[in-house]
């Protein structure tokens, strides 16, 4: 990543894969999200489209919100699966409000090269948030040349220590959130979204290596974000008497019922605590920045704050350098701590806050449990090279009202100015997790069956697409029609009652909600080969943009491609682009390009083409297992990558009936 | 820069996602290719010149060992032709550009094919996407399958580049020698007057291209129906002698130019059936606006607010007028017998049933789906097919007439030499 100053990035560009790389596995968590929004930072992420992600129907993202937020599937947001909580009622929590993404990147070209990216956000994984409000980011990457130099580097110890902290919280998470579809197809060849996690618990492991002892990611399970906030500014800014302290969030507390309105207590308490530990001086100046259309208690508070010495309430800073006349309203959470010296336009001995905490009681004050406080997240760091004003040079990227929406021009003088705003909308039903993770489909001639390789103990069915249980029979329940890419069950919840939920199906080839795998024919089975590790363009060319117009069976060429003059040269051009292509495979993505020449050369089953070999009773993949068209490390059947490798040209040729027909070169 | 911190930049997501297709999408292209067979979504000759360029070019990168495919180097040609075009003069909103929202902030140091290449460098929907079915049956390109991927370029396709981009020369190159190079990552320079001149998709076609383009449209690809042929051929022909004044035309009276009275039947029964799908539309956007926010539902089983009867009455009685053209359109017909159900809820939950991703029913009550905006939808969602097309001023058609119609009337006016006047008759006036 470069750094853009006068373009800072919008929360989705964040999930851009560097140049080389591309998305192999990312957990993220937060309060809310929106499809919008997640299915533009999925493709950044992986490089591909929705179409694309519908195709592969592999999970490359995982997400963790808040149980009240509504569901969203697979359908919605290829790639990125939602998961829901084990146990509502016993949730440690009073919200899940922390916004962190990990997120794990490995370069295209095989190297083994990696990097792990940690997004820390104020604000929601939704489409206000890039369009509407006005939120901070906080973002650090590691990757794996920084971690072969053996030199002392303080940096890359507290950058690991702070992914490994990252991964500490979201560890802790996956026990409170139901997993279990992640291990769908774990025992296939490619194993699934296992492999992928895997790889990146692996890089976190190299990670734990160098960390170092403190880390600038605070979370709340065990502590409140303010207990913590003392030291985390010693330890990473130093130990002086700030005299400015700038405090931002997008809510406030409510206002307090009765008497007098008072000087909001968490905004007390913060600056006495920060005073008593001597990072404060006595009389500080302060400023708090509000969103005056919804400040809560501050609003009716302002007189109260006014009569504090060197207290202001103002109106964050429209930013117009990034967002021109366009309203945004502030939502970010942040504290601003520097010393300020006259003659100086340096901020000395500057320090940050921003995270998830809101600046209230449940944000910011109490750790977390089930009635008082929210998981937050916070980031406490010490900002380099930053002035309070313009520069001569002119550098805009230095200066502090660059980096946060503050401003000193104007402030807010009368309580008319100052709205308290709406109260949170109520929570929602929560999302649990239903009795079965996934189905598997088998298929029959009209229909086929649907299926749990494993189900907590509770009686569940799945409905049909007008909302009727499917009949059942031993072999589980019986669809009509065409495979779907998710179903409705039902199931009754002791505590919850009659609940039901959407849950994907796994297809034959261990795909999760994919879209149906049309015929192809030659040609279109080598492009889908040779863009290899891309991912095939599929849906994305879908005639009038039409996700119908590739229902298996309504083949989009496959038979109706017809079979050229020279059949025998067709086949075998495309087995010697296959092993010239495979050849070149690196032994990092050998699973994946198992998977993806079984999908891809299962699919030319309907060629007449095929239909000539199989009359000449010739089995045209048999040269295919020469050594010569194998990779190295795939040579023979000693090694794990070459059994891998033979089981999947046996499923190919049980698909084209072609298994037990003469070998090619083999007739005499 | 090992880390990043700070107010987060504005950003937004492409509203074309919203598209509800209701389970119609079949009936929808099965009208639109009745209608005007083997158009897509084309409606300037430029579209057809950048795809079939795409697909030339990359050909001739694959034949040099390169593996980006057809779909990656069409895309990212007509992302820089955009680029160029949005870098020139342009007046903001042409519908001839895509991508003004993610191509600002693009920058020279951006434009290497690998950064260009990749997904979220421009638009999900390109305009490729509105030729990949024109193309064949065009003949620009010989294609073994249906898809962008398969096609390779045929001599008429050459020809069309020739005579669009043969007089360009960048770097003194070949115009498609250049971008070959580009996409190999040996030449990154493509910011010049050139490229500009030869790729911009605002510019009118020269000369050449507009009597190649119109051939093409006659005679279509070697071996395609006759059928096809005729009626697009019959088309353009009445579309063309609908210019300025032109007098608004009725159901009631067949144009001369249009000689089946099959190919007549078919616009209109497709017209009966595009309304009661724009007025099933209609009734979601409604529930929409009523259910307002994301936390809040509608019950079904209540009384139904003023609003949704309304919509509702015009939704049968569009549905009735289609079924009463009895039209073999299989689709269509069941759509219609769907919404002719006498209870309101039922029809209703059919409704959100078929959508699906904006809003969808939870037990007895519809709420947001994924896709939802509710009272912040300023605009409908898009219905498919058209949100690729031109602007809708054109002279009055018969009510309900596939967009294809009309896009081969903006075809027309580009043939013509006609188009810039069309789209923008104040400037033209103002230079007069």
């Amino acid at each position: 990543m470069t750094e853009r100053n006068l373009h800072p990035l919008s929360l989705t560009q964040y999930f851009d894969a560097p140049e080389g790389y591309r998305g192999v596995f990312g957990w993220i968590c937060g309060y809310s999200a929106d499809a919008f929004f997640l299915n533009d930072a999925a493709e950044r992420f992986t490089r591909e489209t929705a179409g694309q992600r519908a195709a592969q129907g592999e999970i490359k993202l995982a997400l963790m919100l808040d149980p009240g937020q509504p569901p969203l599937t697979l359908v919605d947001v290829p790639g990125l699966i939602h998961l829901p909580i084990l146990n509502a009622s016993r949730q440690p929590f009073r919200l899940m409000h922390a916004k962190v993404a990990l997120l794990g990147f490995r370069d295209i070209a095989g190297g083994g090269r990696w990097m792990l990216r940690l997004i820390v956000s104020t604000g929601n994984w939704t489409r206000q948030t890039l369009e509407e409000s006005l939120d901070l980011v906080w973002c650090i990457e590691v990757d794996s040349e920084a971690m072969e130099d053996d030199r002392e580097d303080q940096d890359l110890e507290l950058r690991c220590a702070d992914i490994c902290a990252a991964w500490s919280l979201l560890g802790f998470l996956h026990g409170l959130f139901d997993l279990r579809v992640l291990g769908a197809g774990a025992t296939r060849i490619a194993g699934g979204s296992q492999t992928a996690i895997q790889q990146l618990a692996g890089w976190l492991l190299l990670c734990s290596l160098r960390a170092g002892a403190s880390s600038r990611f605070l979370d709340s399970r065990h502590a409140s974000l303010l207990a913590q906030l003392p030291l985390a500014i010693r330890t990473h800014a130093g130990d002086t008497k700030r005299n400015y302290l700038a405090m931002g969030s997008g809510f406030f507390e409510g206002p307090s019922l009765g008497g007098e309105p008072a000087v909001p207590p968490v905004l007390e308490r913060i600056v006495s605590n920060l005073i008593r530990e001597e990072l404060l001086v006595r009389a500080p100046s302060v400023d708090i920045f509000v969103n005056p259309a919804a400040c809560q208690a501050v609003a009716s508070a302002l007189p109260a704050i006014q009569q504090r010495e060197g207290w202001h309430v103002r109106k964050a800073a429209p930013m117009e350098h990034l967002f021109r006349s366009e309203h945004r309203s502030l939502h970010a959470k942040f504290l601003f701590g520097s010393r300020a010296r006259e003659g100086s336009n340096n901020c000395l001995k500057p320090w940050v806050y921003l995270g998830s905490g809101n600046l209230t009681g449940p944000g910011f004050t109490s750790a977390m449990s089930r009635q008082g406080g929210n998981l937050e997240v916070g980031i406490v760091f010490a900002p380099e090279g930053l002035t309070w004003y313009p520069d001569r040079d002119g550098d805009p990227g230095t200066l502090i009202t660059y980096r946060l929406p503050i401003q000193w021009e104007t402030q807010m003088i009368s309580v008319g100015e100052l709205l308290p705003g709406g109260a949170m909308p109520p929570a929602a039903p929560p999302f649990v997790a239903p009795p079965i993770a996934w189905l598997e489909w088998e298929a029959v001639d009209d229909g086929g069956w649907l299926n749990s390789p494993s189900s907590f103990p509770v009686s569940w069915e799945v409905l049909n697409a007008s909302g009727i249980p499917c009949h059942q029979d031993l072999k589980g329940f019986i669809w009509e029609g065409s495979q779907p890419r998710q179903v409705h069950i039902r199931w009754s919840d002791d505590a919850l009652g009659v609940q039901s939920r959407i849950v994907p199906v796994m297809d034959v080839f261990g795909r999760l909600a994919a879209t149906p795998l049309t015929a192809l024919d030659f040609e279109e089975a080598w492009w889908a080969l040779a863009g290899f590790p891309v991912a095939a363009s599929e849906t994305d060319d879908g005639v009038d943009n039409d996700p119908e117009s590739l229902k298996p069976g309504t083949s989009n060429g496959g038979a109706k491609g017809g079979v050229g003059a020279y059949p025998v040269r067709q086949m075998m051009e495309l087995i010697e682009r296959v092993a010239e292509r495979q050849t070149e495979v690196v032994q990092a993505d050998w699973p994946a390009w198992c998977t993806r020449l079984e999908q891809t050369l299962s699919r030319v089953v309907n060629s007449p083409v095929l239909d000539y070999f199989r009359t000449l009773g010739l089995n045209p993949l048999s040269p295919l297992r020469g050594n010569a068209f194998r990779p190295d490390y795939a040579e023979d059947g000693k090694t794990v990558e070459g059994r891998v490798y033979e089981t999947v040209l046996a499923q190919i040729e049980a698909h084209w009936q072609t298994a037990g027909l003469a070998e090619i070169g083999d007739r005499e | 820069m090992n880390l990043k911190w700070g107010a987060l930049g504005p950003g937004s997501v492409e509203s074309t996602r919203r598209v509800r297709t209701l389970g119609l999408a079949a009936s929808t292209r099965q009208f639109n290719d009745l209608a005007v067979p083997g158009m897509g979504g084309v409606w300037f000759g430029r579209q057809l010149f950048l795809s079939t360029l795409g697909v030339l070019v990359a050909e001739r990168a694959t034949a040099r060992g390169h593996r980006a495919t057809p779909i990656v180097v069409a895309n990212a040609i007509e992302a820089l032709a955009c680029w160029l075009a949005l870098k020139g003069a342009h007046r903001a909103g042409d519908d001839r550009i895509r991508g003004s929202v993610k191509l600002t902030g693009v920058t020279l140091d951006d434009l290497r094919f690998a950064n260009v290449s990749r997904p979220s460098f421009y638009v999900t929907q390109p305009m490729r996407m509105a030729t990949v079915t024109a193309l064949p049956a065009l003949g620009l390109v010989q294609a073994t399958g249906s898809r962008f991927n398969s096609f390779s370029c045929s001599d008429e396709g050459l020809a069309l580049v020739e005579a669009m981009g043969g007089s360009f020369r960048p770097y003194n190159r070949d115009l498609v020698e250049h971008l070959v190079q580009w996409v190999l990552g040996k030449d990154d320079r493509v910011y010049t007057d050139t490229l500009q001149a030869a790729l911009s998709p605002l510019l009118p076609l020269p000369d050449d291209a507009r009597i190649l383009l119109q051939e093409v449209l006659y005679q279509g690809a070697p071996g395609s129906p006759a059928e096809d042929r005729r009626r697009r051929s019959e088309a353009l022909n009445w579309v063309r002698v609908r210019r300025l004044g032109a007098s608004p035309c009725g159901w009631d009276e067949q144009p001369t130019q249009i000689s089946d009275a099959v190919h007549w039947a078919d616009l209109r029964a497709g017209a009966a059936f595009f309304m009661t799908r724009d007025a099933a539309l209609s009734v979601l956007d409604e529930l929409e606006l009523i259910i307002g926010s994301p936390e809040c539902r509608y019950d079904l089983g209540g009384s139904l607010p003023l609003g949704l009867t309304d919509r509702l009455a015009l939704l049968r009685s569009h549905a009735s007028a289609f079924l009463g053209l009895c039209h073999w359109e299989e689709g269509a017909s069941a759509f219609c017998r769907d919404v002719l159900t006498p209870n309101d809820d039922e029809v209703l939950r059919r409704l959100v049933h078929r959508d699906g991703r904006i809003l969808r029913e939870v037990s007895e009550q519809i709420c947001a789906g994924p896709a939802f905006q509710g009272g912040e939808a300023t605009n409908e969602a898009v219905s498919p097919g058209t949100e690729m097309g031109p602007p809708a001023n054109d002279p009055a058609w018969p009510r309900g007439i596939s967009y294809r119609i009309r896009n081969l009337w903006w075809l027309s006016l580009d043939l013509d030499g006609t188009l810039e006047t069309w789209l923008h008759p104040d400037a033209a006036d103002a230079t007069r």
